[in-house]
């Protein structure tokens, strides 16, 4: 199946999936969780020298349907957060919970409904299954923030090379899915947490701004 | 998987919305066969679909060169894909594309399926609308041929294997995660052949309400 594969991962937009990890399960359990009010805003990106918008909103105002499984009990120390392009566009929508592990900060972000997606057909769609995307969250001292991908390159290497055992499952096409739960997914990030090389490429800032075109 | 949950009690579903996915597919290179009698234009209650051969397909004509280059696929690979079918349907504005592969297991006849694109139309690889921050999975259905001009397909019913699952009155390999209702089916490509093998005939989990009738369109 390695060309169905290949197939999908052409076509089908993979874009938070072709470098950065990505896991099965949440990296955090409600008792790591950290709510910072201070994160709710309006933020101006620039990736790529191309600007957008993430608009940071309470998890607990945020539509109730949104909320996969048993996360409205632990909505309240939520986020959701939206991405939008330089037209107003709605690009990426991620309910997002903040946990401290060890002694950094990280997002685990999960896929939120599009818009478009309420018109989607089901069936299709649930060939989907949604993973998590962890990120290393700085904050600044200018009130800032800053991102920063783990690798997925890295992970599957130290997989690869046997240097690490941790719970995953490799497609056809020779992907490889992590399938870990929380406390080994933990236990990677308190090894490699602090090692430059687990993250990838440049670091994702965040500038708290208004965007006019929001208003 | 409850995500998986809640969009299979969603009612719009186009065939049915229990379906279970599965991370590995149940078919290989030396698995996979061809029945040209699914191939055409069909109807059923839900909308109209039209499978064809991967070789003959408009996808693959169009997307030859971008997938391909100038060395196809050889080998494994080439066979899995060249036996696959495209299935191709619209729904409000939204043009959806799936790859099946058929395989015999016992006396049944299955079915695999995996997305390949969703795209407003007029249709735009640019501009897919599959869900980002997601991996794609295979669906599995037992198709019943009658004749040339009818068929069913009954998908798996994973609200009853995945109630068997969690009383652990059906053992297959899965993952699971509570708190984001996350399930799917991790079991391997030989695990998934031996539990339908097993449960092929079981009319709880490929039941009349979960059938779906099509009819080829004159």
């Amino acid at each position: 199946m390695k060309k169905i594969g290949i197939l999908s991962t052409m076509l089908v937009l993979l874009v938070f999936l072709n470098s950065c990890l990505t896991t099965l399960h949440p990296i955090f359990t409600p008792a790591d969780l950290v709510y910072k009010p201070e994160l709710i805003g309006t933020w101006k990106i620039v990736e790529n020298k191309k600007e957008k918008w993430a608009e940071i909103n309470r998890l607990a105002d945020a539509d109730p349907r949104l909320l996969p499984g048993k996360t409205a009990a632990i909505k309240d120390k939520g986020y959701l957060i939206t991405y939008k392009d330089s037209a107003n566009t709605i690009s990426e929508r991620y309910i997002a919970f903040l946990a401290r592990i060890g002694k950094h900060l990280y997002f685990d972000y999960y896929p939120a409904a599009l818009p478009v997606t309420s018109k989607m057909d089901e069936f299709y769609l649930a060939h989907f299954v949604k993973m998590h995307i962890p990120y290393r969250l700085e904050l600044q001292k200018e009130g800032g923030f800053t991102l920063s991908q783990l690798e997925s390159g890295y992970m599957n290497e130290l997989i690869e090379q046997k240097k690490i055992r941790i719970r995953h499952e490799k497609k056809e096409d020779e992907d490889i899915v992590i399938t870990a739960p929380t406390s080994e997914l933990q236990q990677y990030i308190l090894k490699y947490g602090d090692d430059p090389e687990a993250y990838s490429g440049e670091k994702i800032s965040f500038a708290k701004t208004i965007n006019p075109k929001l208003y | 998987m409850k995500s998986i949950f809640i969009i299979i009690t969603c009612i719009t579903a186009l065939f049915l919305t229990s379906c279970i996915s599965s991370l590995h597919p149940i078919i290989t290179a030396d698995k996979i066969i061809t029945d040209n009698r699914i191939t055409g234009s069909w109807s059923s209650q839900e909308g109209e679909y039209l499978v064809e051969p991967f070789l003959k397909s408009k996808f693959f004509n169009e997307h030859k060169s971008q997938l391909f280059g100038d060395s196809p696929p050889a080998g494994k690979d080439s066979l899995l894909l060249f036996r696959s079918y495209v299935i191709t349907y619209n729904k409000e504005g939204i043009k959806y594309e799936l790859l099946g592969a058929l395989t015999r297991i016992g006396q049944n006849l299955f079915m695999n399926l995996i997305p390949i694109n969703s795209s407003a139309m007029p249709g735009s690889y640019d501009n897919s609308l599959d869900p980002p921050g997601s991996i794609t999975t295979y669906t599995i259905a037992k198709i019943e041929i009658s004749n040339n001009n009818s068929l069913v397909l009954h998908f798996i019913d994973g609200g009853f294997v995945y109630d068997q699952v969690i009383a652990g009155r059906m053992k297959i390999k899965h993952e699971k995660d509570d708190l984001f209702d996350t399930f799917i089916i991790t079991a391997s490509t030989a695990e998934l052949r031996q539990f339908l093998e097993k449960y092929g005939h079981d009319k709880r989990i490929f039941s009349k309400e979960n059938g779906y009738t099509f009819t080829r369109k004159k």
